[in-house]
């Protein structure tokens, strides 16, 4: 990396704005409603993560803030407190890099890299020192002169990154960026993304629907359910204390236990376990994730059989009937030998148990 | 390496249809460089007609020639952007894209007499229009249209063009910049495809022109048939000849160039 990114990181960290979007709706001329009305806060220099399954609003969200969709009536889009609403794409200042890296074909790598420098008519020699810079910055030194289908798929989403980022835009947007990679590739870029972006302090936004990438690389984490914004937290926020059940659900793997309310307890046939909210019908749903869950031989709140067991190397994932509608997932550092069928004790804290009302019963 | 009877008998067969195809090709091109056709070969070979079409009907080519590249000018400029609003609304399939499309292809598909003629009635009245290689042009514009709209259109349509222009509007590319500087660069080779087509059509197109000329204005097919209808039949071969010399480089390039781009157009 040498001193490549010093001289990139200070117009960045100048540069960062925040991004405000007030009342911002998107219905399309079909008469479909892709985004009820958001309210969204970024900081300067966060970078943040729209996470949702396919259809939930989150490149919807993102298309409004680059400006290549506008907001319904009423929807005010602001960048570091400036109203940007009515300026199209090319009046932002934001770096786009897509899922299908969007490359220009007719360029090769360096040319595509000064695009935005061209058009913003810097002389040769200085765009030249540019694309230098930014190659290296993306550890694509000396590959300047290469057409782009001569590149592998990850050295493609390096380019779009430079390209991007050599405009030295207020705000970078990413959609998608490694969802065409394969997994290997995914893991490097990630984390080289991680890096620059801390680097850099410039404000990003990052659309995936992939959870572990959205944990891996947001300060904040935006989960997103049909053109709504279901929680806005930190990925341990997200993940320890999830806002509503859909966000439980969709961020890792949750256990779910139904049973009978009654005298603070939840009863169901494996055992009780502590119910402290109120419930509106004497049925209710409890979740917790599966490292929460102790194998014990003294101190069980819970007893089950073991149905299967999956080694996974570090740990191993137990799967146990305990009684209830679902058998609950476990996850262990225990070495043992599992023997399905045989009985087990479970522990799990009360700390860890959550509860919503919000469709719980399904 | 043993083939079957098969593979000759199918050989043969298709020498044949070529033969029937190509035979009175060739038949008409010597024609033009025998001496005397009625007496046949043995009356000697010669470049007199030749010569001749050359000293009658010089004008006709330099003009046809003319018009095929004022055609080829009008097309591009007027296509290309037509193409590009067509992609544009909502990827070039809307009715509304396919119902100008469907419009644009009328002159193709009603015969040109009607559409000469419909031209005539609507601009006859326009001496100085009327007289002119313009009103030709007019005619030929509107006959080879589609064949510039169509390839590119594709080739819009099969690239991931809209991805493009939004990296490069994100760039700070305005309409202009992303016009010239993204969208022909990557439809180029939808643009030669319809280039070399429109060329070759308005060169050869007889038709419209036939209606639409005067005196003045002939063309090279029409200029043929003027020919053959009252000239020696050597002369009208000899023309014909010279034609193939101009269309046939015409046809290889562009068999070249639509081979070259299709693997380019995945891009």
């Amino acid at each position: 990396m040498g001193n490549a990114h010093y001289t990139l990181k200070s117009p960045f960290m100048k540069n960062a704005v925040s991004i405000q979007l007030i009342q911002c709706g998107k219905t399309f001329a079909n008469g479909a409603q892709a985004l009820q009305p958001i309210e969204l806060d970024i900081r300067p220099g966060e970078t943040v993560v729209l996470l949702g399954p396919s259809g939930c609003g989150k490149t919807t969200t993102l298309r409004l803030i680059a400006g290549l969709e506008f907001p319904d009536a009423g929807g005010q889009v602001l960048f570091g407190g400036e109203d940007v609403t009515a300026l199209p794409i090319e009046k932002r200042g934001v770096g786009m890099v897509f899922q299908n890296y969007a490359l220009f074909p007719n360029m090769t790598v360096g040319e595509n890299i000064a695009y935005g420098l061209k058009i913003r008519k810097m002389p040769a020699a200085q765009r030249l020192a540019k694309i230098e810079t930014l190659l290296e910055m993306v550890h694509l030194q000396g590959l300047g002169q290469r057409r782009i289908d001569q590149l592998s798929g990850g050295q493609k989403q390096r380019v779009a990154l430079a390209r991007a980022l050599a405009v030295e835009p207020k705000v970078l947007l990413l959609d998608e960026p490694l969802t065409a990679l394969d997994a290997k590739l995914r893991e490097t870029l990630r984390a080289d993304l991680n890096q620059l972006l801390r680097k850099l302090g410039i404000t990003a936004i990052y659309v995936t629907h992939d959870q572990s990438e959205a944990m891996a690389l947001g300060d904040r984490v935006v989960v997103m359910e049909r053109g709504r914004i279901a929680q806005v937290g930190s990925p341990q926020d997200i993940y320890y204390r999830p806002a509503s059940h859909f966000v439980a659900d969709f961020i890792g793997t949750m256990n779910r236990v139904t049973g009978r309310v009654h005298d603070g307890y939840l009863r169901f046939a494996g055992g009780m376990l502590p119910f402290t909210a109120s419930s509106p019908a004497p049925a209710a749903t409890l979740m917790f994730r599966p490292e929460d869950v102790e194998v014990v031989t003294d101190g069980a709140n819970v007893q089950g059989i073991l149905l299967s067991t999956f080694f996974l190397g570090d740990r191993t994932r137990l799967v146990v009937d305990i009684g209830a509608e679902q058998p609950v997932i476990v996850e262990t550092g225990k070495r043992a030998a599992w023997q399905a069928g045989e009985a087990i004790a479970l522990r799990i804290e009360e700390h860890a148990l959550l509860h919503f009302n919000d469709g719980a019963t399904i | 390496m043993k083939r079957s009877f098969r593979f000759y008998l199918q050989l043969a067969f298709a020498l044949l249809v070529c033969a029937f195809l190509i035979v009175p090709i060739v038949l008409s091109m010597l024609a033009g460089v025998t001496d005397n056709f009625f007496v046949g070969w043995s009356s000697g070979f010669t470049l007199r007609w030749v010569e001749q079409v050359w000293a009658t009907y010089q004008q006709t080519i330099w003009r046809s020639i003319a018009i095929a590249l004022a055609c080829l000018v009008v097309t591009t400029a007027a296509g290309v952007p037509l193409a590009y609003m067509l992609a544009r609304h909502r990827g070039g399939n809307s009715r509304l894209a396919r119902a100008f499309e469907e419009l644009l292809m009328m002159p193709v598909a009603v015969p040109g007499l009607a559409t000469a003629l419909a031209l005539i009635m609507a601009y006859g009245q326009y001496r100085e229009f009327r007289g002119s290689l313009l009103f030709v042009l007019v005619g030929h514009v509107l006959f080879t249209l589609p064949f510039m709209v169509r390839p590119v259109l594709a080739v819009m349509q099969s690239s991931q063009l809209p991805v493009l222009e939004e990296a490069a509007a994100s760039l700070g590319a305005g309409l202009w910049q992303r016009f010239f500087g993204i969208v022909v660069p990557n439809v180029f080779s939808g643009i030669l495809a319809g280039a070399l087509m429109v060329v070759t059509l308005s060169i050869g197109e007889f038709n419209i022109t036939w209606m639409l000329h005067t005196p003045l204005t002939m063309t090279l097919p029409v200029g043929l048939a003027d020919s053959y209808a009252s000239m020696r039949l050597e002369v009208g071969s000899a023309y014909t000849l010279i034609f193939f010399l101009m269309i046939i480089p015409l046809l290889i390039a562009m068999q070249w160039v639509t081979h070259t781009t299709r693997s380019r157009v995945r891009l």
